[in-house]
């Protein structure tokens, strides 16, 4: 029974003191328990704080900006301007300044130095969503004409179409103004075929480009008259003509291209008064080089004939006319460029061939976008008729020619062809 | 007969083509920091093809017109904005004959129109040089607002291709994270940086944003050739607040800015505004060589 007792008590005595060790290592738990739920509390509120505060970096700097710009009123403001003045057409006019220093070996000897020669103003905008106008009024000796003016308009099927009085796009340059023109005058060999102006027509052009691989091929096709009396009616009495034109221009590398053209033009040209018809065709080519800092060179071309027929019985006077034009951009504002001009003229009343070159050579200083000067030489052998003519010398005289023209512009002038 | 079927199934399969290559939607990008930008949202549905060379001056892209060619199928086109491309895209547009991509098109976006624009002008005339009347067009160059950039994109390219509007929206942010996560790394690393030179206007917003200050212009006035009197007074400056870096333009390395170089003593930094490089990748890139040259850390 003692025995028993003290059993008893001793099992008691175990127990009891096993059970006070288990609550108190469970206090102990407790505690480190709470002790890393604080420590993770901790953690996550400095999270917090360190990405509060990187967002607050940023929007303090966002604020910053938009605080800088709050300063600087204009960004809307320059939208109001802009809009203010949306319903008027662009407007700009180009100044060309060509001095010149003509002397031939028949005596004759001319010179000018920065006369206006010519005032553009351009005018140009959207009549609706569907097509543009666009206005060149110039102002050359002494007088004011329009001397393009026509609607733009985006026609289905990818066409376009240009209606109004044109440049027409004949080879590569007639189709250009002339203060876009890296040289002072015109190419000897379309002063013979078309005369001292641009061969200009009134009438519709309807062109298509298409894409084709690496390449864009460009259709035109045009019904025009025109008053030209050099390739049609000498008396200067309007006549109608069809055009037909492709060109191809193609990437030979990110800095190369090289386009390739064709032309035909035919029409009445109511010479005597009959269906006598002149027939102008050609070609022309160009390929150009521009590497990233703008320095390149280019090499183009373009040769025309004019078959224009006298009436029955008579013999078709035969015109052919060309250049061939190397340049080369030293960099952004200087270019240098060189052209060979050869014409010729089959002469029914003698029958020979009266043949015509000339060599020019010349800098153009761009002192801006906006603003350049062209200093240019030329010399022509035996000059055809309306070279002579232009240069004021007698025909077959050769005439060395300088030229100093200062091109500018104001308004907002657009973008020149490639 | 054998030639008519031939024929007759060339021209069905070349009128097929386009339905095949056109799955993704087409976007043509002006620059080709905005075709990278572009490409991070479009991710594998876009196409991005890119008008202007890395290197090259955007605001005198040759407007060869076989570029027009992308702009033809494109559904999107990118700009900057603010009249930087004006001297070059309107000729592709209008050749391109997509009404798509003409101003005020669905196609058109504009970056300039997502993001707060600083350096806008009042009233303006050529005497001051080549300026935007309507503000800094470069942009591009502060990678917030690229990323602000990035998220008008999606929402553009959501609108023009709704299926993939989740995955534009996504990508845009992710862009936008590591864009906003570059600057807070390098804030504070730039934060003591001398004063620097550049050629042309084209880092205020990369300087604004790193707090960078920029001390003088080798360009007189945006666009004009610098004169001799202009680079002497500049060198006298670049000694009096002890620049260190002359930041120019890849397009702009010449003779004048290592002669204000060699008289000055200060150091010539390319800064391009794009390199090679794909998407987010390329993007980045052009951030960390502009972020490491600015803090004179050498590749």
């Amino acid at each position: 029974m003692k025995y028993a007792r003290l059993c008893f008590m001793l099992a008691a005595a175990l127990l009891g003191s096993g059970n006070a060790f288990a609550a108190s290592e469970i206090e102990e738990m407790k505690t480190q328990v709470q002790q890393l739920l604080n420590r993770i509390e901790i953690l996550e509120s400095a999270e917090k704080a360190r990405i509060a505060s990187q967002q607050a970096v940023v929007e303090k700097e966002e604020l910053e900006v938009a605080n800088s710009v709050a300063a600087k009123p204009v960004n809307h403001t320059a939208h109001a301007v802009a809009g203010e003045n949306s319903g008027n057409p662009s407007i700009s006019v180009v100044g060309s300044f060509t001095g010149s220093h003509i002397r031939g070996n028949d005596g004759t000897r001319s010179s000018s130095f920065l006369p206006l020669s010519e005032a553009e103003f351009i005018f140009g905008a959207n009549i609706d969503p569907h097509a543009r106008l666009d206005v060149t009024v110039t102002g050359a000796n002494g007088g004011m004409a329009v001397e393009e003016g026509f609607i733009t308009a985006a026609l289905p099927w990818g066409l376009n179409l240009r209606a109004g009085r044109k440049f027409l796009p004949i080879g590569r340059v007639n189709e250009i103004h002339p203060h876009a023109l890296i040289y002072a005058d015109r190419p000897n060999g379309l002063v013979n075929l078309f005369g001292p102006e641009i061969f200009i027509g009134d009438g519709a052009l309807l062109d298509r480009a298409f894409f084709v691989g690496d390449s864009v091929q460009t259709l035109t096709a045009g019904f025009f008259s025109t008053g030209n009396d050099v390739a049609f009616d000498p008396t200067g009495t309007s006549q109608y003509a069809g055009m037909a034109r492709w060109t191809g221009l193609w990437d030979l590398s990110d800095a190369a291209t090289i386009e390739l053209g064709g032309n035909y033009v035919q029409g009445k040209n109511g010479i005597a008064g009959t269906h006598a018809m002149t027939r102008i065709g050609g070609g022309h080519f160009a390929l150009k080089y521009q590497d990233i800092s703008q320095a390149g060179f280019s090499l183009e071309g373009e040769w025309l004939r004019r078959w224009q027929q006298q009436g029955p019985g008579v013999t078709t006077a035969v015109n052919d006319g060309s250049y061939l034009l190397a340049t080369a951009a030293l960099n952004r504002n200087w270019r240098l460029f060189s052209r060979f001009d050869y014409s010729r003229e089959y002469n029914p009343a003698t029958v020979v061939w009266l043949k015509e070159s000339a060599i020019s050579a010349g800098a153009v200083w761009k002192i801006s976008e906006f603003q350049n000067i062209t200093l240019q030489y030329k010399h022509t052998r035996n000059a055809l008729t309306e070279v002579a003519g232009a240069l004021g010398v007698t025909p077959g005289s050769n005439a060395n020619a300088w030229f100093l023209r200062w091109v500018v512009a104001i308004g907002p002038h657009g973008t020149h062809r490639y | 007969m054998k030639l008519l079927k031939r024929l007759f199934l060339g021209l069905l399969l070349w009128a097929m083509l386009p339905a095949f290559a056109y799955a993704q939607i087409q976007i043509v990008a002006t620059l080709p920091a905005l075709g990278q930008i572009a490409a991070a949202v479009a991710g594998k549905d876009g196409d991005v093809r890119v008008l202007a060379q890395v290197g090259q001056d955007p605001h005198f892209v040759p407007p060869k017109p076989t570029l027009a060619r992308h702009l033809a199928r494109a559904d999107l086109l990118v700009t900057a904005g603010l009249a930087l491309e004006s001297g070059w895209l309107p000729p592709l547009i209008e050749l391109s004959r997509n009404p798509r991509v003409r101003q005020g098109g669905a196609g058109y976006f504009a970056g300039a129109d997502a993001v707060t624009i600083i350096g806008t002008l009042e009233k303006t005339d050529r005497s001051m040089g080549d300026v935007h009347p309507e503000g800094n067009p470069h942009w591009w160059l502060d990678p917030i607002r690229a990323a602000e950039a990035a998220s008008a994109l999606a929402r553009r390219m959501a609108e023009i291709d709704p299926e993939h509007a989740t995955g534009y929206r996504q990508r845009a942010e992710a862009f936008s994270a590591q864009l906003k996560a570059m600057v807070v790394l390098w804030q504070p690393k730039l934060a003591a940086v001398s004063p620097v030179v550049s050629y042309h206007d084209s880092y205020r917003y990369f300087s604004e944003r790193f707090a960078i200050p920029v001390a003088g212009f080798i360009e007189p006035k945006p666009g004009v050739e610098p004169s001799v009197r202009h680079l002497d007074d500049l060198v006298l400056l670049i000694g009096k607040q002890q620049v260190k870096q002359l930041w120019v333009e890849p397009y702009h390395l010449g003779r004048i800015v290592k002669r204000v170089a060699t008289l000055s003593g200060g150091t010539v930094v390319i800064m391009p505004d794009a390199v090679q490089g794909e998407g987010a990748t390329g993007y980045l890139a052009m951030l960390d060589t502009l972020l490491n040259a600015a803090a004179g850390i050498r590749p």
